[in-house]
């Protein structure tokens, strides 16, 4: 069996060997350079992962906590005559759609104390919430996480990718442009999730 | 077969116990080793939201 090679095989490179061991060299380099290239010039924003525990005793997780938290506090409540409409004790959410998603205006989410308003989305099978109403010129940090499986999280037309997974938040730091005419951008879920709903996994966000 | 002297790098990449010591650690260090580091070093996100104020999210919430 010919695992060893035998001692005195060697003879130089014939020119077009040669030729081709430099292309496939220097290819291999082009690749790899692209790598950092797309991180620092490409269309993804930067993000920063933070991780989060399930609590055993409430039979949640942390984000789930957080996220429920904010949505109770910044969600829009149905009104009726200026009053908010409260429904088994609690306030009712405005929703849209037919998975009844609620809505989070973005300029009422007060500022923290490094100076950006953060917004949480989560995803689940098969939604994203809450839908964000956001300002032109102004900057958010949007913390995105799963509540169950792996999900994408692809915001179009811009085509801006990453992964929303269970037990890490991704904090991504976004600016809608002022010269940005589009209005409404849609959340589609990238990494499939079930054979169920995956392909009707569409989130949205408003930019006014 | 020729009788021309092997330059060091064709020696290098016949000896295969070599090329196996190599893939097995350029990947386990790049790969497993730094992966298994960052992937531990990812800080707590309670500790980020108490940091910059937002700790009473972390309250209640059901």
């Amino acid at each position: 069996m010919a695992i060893f090679t035998p001692k005195n095989w060697w003879k130089p490179l014939h020119r077009g060997e040669k030729i081709w061991v430099y292309v496939i060299i220097g290819w291999g380099i082009i690749m790899t350079v692209m790598m950092p290239l797309g991180h620092f010039w490409g269309q993804n924003v930067s993000q920063t992962t933070y991780k989060y525990k399930f609590n055993p005793e409430k039979g949640i997780n942390e984000f789930e906590t957080i996220f429920n938290n904010f949505i109770n506090k910044y969600a829009e409540k149905e009104l009726v005559d200026g009053k908010v409409v409260i429904v088994e004790g609690k306030p009712k959410l405005k929703t849209e759609g037919p998975s009844m998603i609620p809505i989070v205006d973005a300029s009422i989410v007060p500022k923290s104390s490094d100076g950006y308003v953060h917004l949480f989305l989560a995803a689940q099978t098969y939604r994203f919430s809450p839908i964000f109403k956001l300002e032109r010129g102004k900057e958010y940090k949007i913390h995105i996480s799963s509540f169950d499986v792996q999900h994408g999280f692809s915001l179009q037309p811009l085509n801006i990718n990453y992964q929303a997974l269970p037990g890490y938040d991704f904090v991504i730091t976004m600016k809608p442009r002022s010269d940005e005419k589009l209005k409404v951008f849609n959340i589609v879920c990238n990494e499939f999730c079930g054979s169920s709903g995956h392909h009707t996994m569409i989130g949205k966000m408003y930019v006014k | 077969m020729s009788n021309e002297i092997r330059t060091l790098g064709q020696k290098m990449f016949d000896n295969i116990w070599f090329l196996l010591a190599v893939g097995i650690l350029v990947p386990g260090i790049f790969y497993f080793a730094w992966g298994m580091l960052e992937i531990y070093s990812v800080p707590p996100l309670s500790d980020y939201l108490k940091q910059i104020g937002l700790s009473d999210l972390l309250t209640g919430g059901k």
